[in-house]
C-alpha cells in the first residue's frame, strides 16, 4: 500500500437495513493513482454498493474509505456530496443524460454542482460552453449536434456525451458503471478506446465496473468482487 | 444561561406589573355624569377633579365620521345603551360623550360596547364652540380623546352593566 | 448553468402543463384580488361621499334608502317633504345650517340636483373636504348650472354652454324641458357622485315644473316668491352642537304634521355595510376556495412530476447535488409558477378593471378605482405566492428524502 493510493479501503462492513441477505465485508482494497481498475462481478453481488460507498452516496457500518487522502466516512453528508461532485466523474448505463437539456448543457452540468470543476474547466477554456466543445471535438461529436436536445442523438453519440460530462473539470477519478452493457460489440470497442484514451490524456484514474469479462484485458488491474468480499461466500449468486 | 434566565424573569415581572399601572384611569360612570346640569355653566364639585384628567367611560358608539373603508371610526358619540328601542327617550346631553379619537378605532369593536379612555374636557362657562346657550352651557357630556384601552374588552364580556339607566324627567331634553 | 436555469429549462420542457398551471393560478388570484378590490373600492366610494353632515332628513322610508338617494342619487324617494316642514326645521334653535336638495330630473342620463347656494358651502366629502370650483362661480340666478367635474369632461362642456334638462331619470330624451340653462361653474374633481351631477338652483327646478314653463324667464331671481318650491326630496342638516343630534332626530321623527325621518349618516353607513357583511364574507370564502382548488392542482402536478423525474433526480444526486438542492429546485419551480400566475392575474384584473369599471360605476353610482393597486392587493399577491411556496414543501421534502436514499442502485 503506497502513499500514492487513490482510494484505500480498510475493514469495510456494509449492509442494507432492509436486506438481511446481502452484506459487504472488505478487509482491504487499494487503488493507485492513474490506475485502470476493472471491478468484475455479476449483478447483485455488491458492485453498485461499492460504488455508492466509494463515491460517498452511502456510509458503511464500519471501516474507513480514504479517497485522495481524506476519509470520506468522517465527512458530513453535505461534505460528501461536495467531495463527490469535485473529485469524481461518473458514467452510467443508458439514459443517463438529462432529457430536456442540450448536449452542451448536459456536459457542463457537473459544474453547477462543483465549484472546483467549474474553476478547472474555465482555466482550460472560457466560457464553459467552449470547454464542452473542446471535449466534444476530442470525442468526435460533430459540431451540429452540440445544441441539439440529447434525445435526438443515437445511443453511441449519447455515450460519448456521457464521457465528456464525466471528464469536464478534470476529476481525479472516473467511475464507469456498466457503461457498455447496452452497446453492440463495435460500439463497445469504440467506446472503450475513447474512454481509455481520454482518461490517459487527462490523467484520471478509471474504475470500470462490469460483468463483461471480455473487457478485462484492457485494464492493468482487476478485482473480482467475490474475492474482495469475504461475505460473498454466504451470498447465493 | 444564568443571565438569560435573569433577563426572562425581569421581563415577565415587568409584564405583570404594567397592566396594573395602566389600569389607573378612573372610570366615569353614567351615574356620575348625571350630576352635570346642562343648563348651568358651572362644573359640579364631584366632577371638577376629573377635568382634564384621564378617565375611562364605557358605552356604545354612535359613529359620526367613518374612515375610508368603513372599518374604523374616529369621531363618535358614546351613549349608555345601544339605542335599539325607539320608545326609550333619547339620551339627554349629560348622558352623551362626544369623543374624538387620536387614532381611529375599529368599528366592530362596538358590538358589545367599548370603554374609551382619554382626557376629559368639560367646557366651562367660556366654552366657545357651542353657540346655542341652552344646549351648551354647562356642557353635560364629556369629551374624551386619545387612546383606546383594549384590555377592557375582557371585563366588558362578563361584567358589563346591562341595566339601561332611565333618564329622570327633569333630565329629559324635551 | 445555475440551479435557477436548470429549473427554468425543466419547466420549459413541460410547457403545456406549466402554462395550464400558471393560467389556473392566474385566474384564481385575479378573482381573489379583484373581489377584494371591488369591495374596498365600493366601501371607499360610499364613505367618501358624505362627511360633516349631522343629519339627513327626508320623507319617512328606510334609512338606507334615504342615504342612497340623497347622497348617491340611487333609487327614488318614496315621497317628498313639504317646504313648510323644511322651513320649520330650519327654524329649530339647534340647527346651524340646512341645505335642501331635490332630485328627479336628468340630463343625458346624469342626475340633476336642485339645491341652494349653501350646498357649496356646507357639503363635505372624504373626511371633511369642501367642494371647490375649478372654473367659474356658483349659480346666482334660477337658470344657471354648476357641473360636476367628470360630467363636464365626458360631455365636453365649458362655461357659457347651454343645456336642456329631461324630465325623469331615464336615458332617453323623453320630454325635454323647454327652459334653457347656462353653465356658470364647473367643480373640481371629488371622486364622489358629485362629479357626475348637474347642480341647479331650487328655483330653477320649480320653474321647470311649473304649469307654464315660459312664465319664467332669465329675469327671475333666486328667492323670488313665485319660484319657491312646494316640496323637496331631502335636507342636509348641520347642528350647532353634537349633543343635540338625538333630540333633533327624535323631534323630526315624531313630527306631527308630516311623516318624516332623520338619519345620522355615519350610523346608516355603518349599518349599510354591516348588512352587506354576510354577502361580503360569502364572496370572500368562495374566492378562497377557488384559490385552494388552484393550488391543489399545483400540488398534484408537483407530486406527479416527482414520480416522473425520479431518474433525473437520481442523476443529479450522483453528479453531486445535495438533497437540499433538490428541495430547492422543487420549491423554485413552485414559486416561479405561482409568481408568474399571480403577475398574470394582476395584469388580467387590471385590464378587466378598465373595461368593467365604467359599467359598474354607472350601475352602482360609485366611483371605483380598479386599475390602480393599493397595498392590500400587494399583500394579497405576496400571500398567494407564499402559499405557492408552502404548497411545494411536501413534494420538495419528499424529493429531499428520496434524494438521500438514491444511489447507483436505482439506475
Amino acid at each position: 500500500m503506497s502513499i500514492d493510493a487513490l482510494i484505500q479501503i480498510k475493514s469495510l462492513e456494509f449492509s442494507y437495513p432492509n436486506d438481511p441477505g446481502f452484506a459487504l465485508n472488505i478487509p482491504s482494497l487499494s487503488i493507485e493513482k492513474s490506475d485502470r481498475v476493472f471491478l468484475e462481478g455479476p449483478s447483485g453481488c455488491g458492485k453498485t454498493s461499492i460504488l455508492n460507498l466509494m463515491t460517498g452516496l452511502m456510509l458503511p457500518q464500519a471501516g474507513t474509505i480514504d479517497v485522495l487522502g481524506s476519509d470520506i466516512t468522517q465527512l458530513s453528508a453535505v461534505q460528501r456530496d461536495r467531495f463527490r461532485a469535485d473529485h469524481f466523474g461518473i458514467i452510467f448505463q443508458l439514459f443517463n443524460l438529462i432529457p430536456y437539456l442540450s448536449v452542451i448543457e448536459n456536459i457542463i452540468l457537473p459544474c453547477t454542482f462543483s465549484r472546483s470543476k467549474r474553476k478547472k474547466a474555465l482555466q482550460r477554456s472560457v466560457p464553459l460552453g467552449d470547454e464542452a466543445r473542446r471535449l466534444c471535438q476530442g470525442l468526435d461529436i460533430a459540431e451540429e449536434l452540440m445544441q441539439r436536445p440529447v434525445q435526438q442523438l443515437s445511443i453511441g453519440q449519447q455515450q460519448r456525451v456521457a464521457i465528456a460530462r464525466a471528464l469536464i473539470g478534470q476529476p481525479e477519478i472516473i467511475v464507469a458503471d456498466e457503461a457498455t452493457s447496452a452497446l453492440d460489440d463495435e460500439r463497445k470497442s469504440q467506446f472503450m478506446e475513447l474512454l481509455i484514451r481520454e482518461c490517459d490524456r487527462h490523467q484520471s484514474a478509471l474504475i470500470f465496473v462490469s460483468h463483461d469479462r471480455q473487457l478485462k484485458s484492457q485494464f492493468a488491474s482487476s478485482y473480482q468482487l467475490s474475492e474482495l468480499n469475504t461475505e460473498s461466500a454466504s451470498v447465493t449468486a | 444561561m444564568r443571565s438569560l434566565l435573569t433577563i426572562l424573569l425581569i421581563t415577565s415581572a415587568l409584564g405583570l406589573f404594567t397592566p396594573i399601572l395602566a389600569d389607573d384611569a378612573p372610570e366615569l360612570t353614567w351615574e356620575m355624569m348625571k350630576a352635570l346640569d346642562s343648563q348651568s355653566t358651572e362644573i359640579p364639585e364631584s366632577l371638577q377633579a376629573l377635568q382634564n384628567q384621564e378617565v375611562t367611560v364605557k358605552g356604545f358608539i354612535v359613529p359620526l365620521e367613518l374612515d375610508e373603508y368603513i372599518d374604523m371610526v374616529r369621531d363618535f358619540l358614546l351613549v349608555s345603551n345601544p339605542l335599539a328601542c325607539i320608545h326609550v327617550p333619547p339620551p339627554p346631553p349629560n348622558q352623551i360623550v362626544y369623543v374624538q379619537m387620536e387614532k381611529a378605532i375599529p368599528l366592530d369593536m362596538d358590538f358589545r360596547g367599548v370603554a374609551v379612555t382619554g382626557i376629559l374636557q368639560i367646557p366651562g362657562p367660556d366654552a366657545t364652540w357651542e353657540e346655542v346657550s341652552f344646549e351648551m352651557t354647562g356642557l353635560s357630556a364629556k369629551e374624551a380623546d386619545i387612546e383606546f384601552d383594549d384590555s377592557m374588552m375582557d371585563i366588558l364580556d362578563g361584567h358589563y352593566d346591562t341595566e339601561i339607566p332611565s333618564p329622570n324627567a327633569e333630565d329629559a331634553y324635551f | 448553468m445555475s440551479l435557477l436555469n436548470l429549473v427554468l429549462k425543466s419547466l420549459a420542457s413541460r410547457k403545456l402543463i406549466t402554462a395550464l398551471l400558471i393560467l389556473s393560478i392566474g385566474l384564481s388570484s385575479s378573482l381573489l384580488i379583484g373581489v377584494q378590490k371591488i369591495k374596498q373600492s365600493a366601501k371607499q366610494s360610499f364613505s367618501q361621499s358624505i362627511s360633516g353632515t349631522d343629519l339627513i332628513v327626508g320623507a319617512r322610508s328606510g334609512d338606507i334608502q334615504l342615504l342612497m338617494y340623497s347622497v348617491f342619487r340611487q333609487g327614488q324617494a318614496v315621497a317628498n317633504m313639504s317646504w313648510v316642514s323644511v322651513e320649520s326645521i330650519r327654524d329649530f334653535p339647534q340647527v346651524d345650517w340646512l341645505v335642501p336638495i331635490s332630485l328627479g330630473d336628468s340630463h343625458k342620463g346624469y342626475p340633476v340636483l336642485a339645491t341652494t347656494r349653501g350646498y357649496f358651502d356646507h357639503y363635505r366629502y372624504a373626511q371633511k373636504k369642501a367642494l371647490s370650483l375649478k372654473q367659474g362661480r356658483v349659480f346666482s340666478s334660477p337658470f344657471e348650472i354648476v357641473l360636476g367635474a367628470e360630467l363636464a369632461k365626458t360631455l365636453n362642456y365649458n362655461l357659457g354652454d347651454s343645456l336642456y334638462l329631461s324630465h325623469g331619470v331615464s336615458h332617453g330624451h323623453s320630454h325635454l324641458h323647454k327652459s334653457k340653462f347656462t353653465v356658470v361653474g364647473i367643480l373640481a374633481s371629488t371622486a364622489t357622485p358629485v362629479d357626475k351631477t348637474v347642480h341647479i338652483p331650487l328655483e330653477g327646478m320649480t320653474a321647470l315644473h311649473a304649469e307654464d314653463e315660459t312664465e319664467f324667464c332669465t329675469h327671475s331671481k333666486l328667492g323670488d316668491q313665485g319660484l319657491r318650491p312646494s316640496s323637496v326630496t331631502a335636507c342636509l342638516l348641520g347642528l350647532k352642537s353634537k349633543f343635540s343630534i338625538f333630540s333633533v332626530q327624535r323631534r323630526i321623527n315624531d313630527w306631527p304634521d308630516e311623516a318624516l325621518m332623520a338619519i345620522i349618516p355615519g350610523v346608516s353607513l355603518a349599518r349599510l355595510w354591516s348588512s352587506m357583511r354576510t354577502i361580503d364574507s360569502a364572496f370572500f370564502i368562495i374566492t378562497i376556495l377557488v384559490t385552494i382548488i388552484a393550488f391543489i392542482g399545483l400540488l398534484l402536478v408537483l407530486f406527479m412530476s416527482l414520480q416522473a423525474r425520479q431518474r433525473e433526480l437520481a442523476i443529479l444526486r450522483t453528479l453531486g447535488a445535495h438533497p437540499s438542492q433538490l428541495f430547492l429546485m422543487l420549491s423554485l419551480e413552485s414559486l416561479i409558477i405561482t409568481g408568474t400566475g399571480v403577475l398574470l392575474g394582476l395584469g388580467f384584473m387590471s385590464g378587466l378593471g378598465q373595461v368593467l369599471g365604467p359599467i359598474l360605476e354607472e350601475r352602482l353610482g360609485l366611483i371605483l378605482s380598479l386599475s390602480t393597486f393599493s397595498s392590500t392587493e400587494l399583500y394579497l399577491a405576496l400571500a398567494i405566492i407564499g402559499v405557492g411556496g408552502v404548497t411545494s414543501l411536501i413534494p420538495a421534502a419528499l424529493a429531499y428524502r428520496k434524494g438521500k436514499g438514491e444511489g447507483f442502485i436505482s439506475l
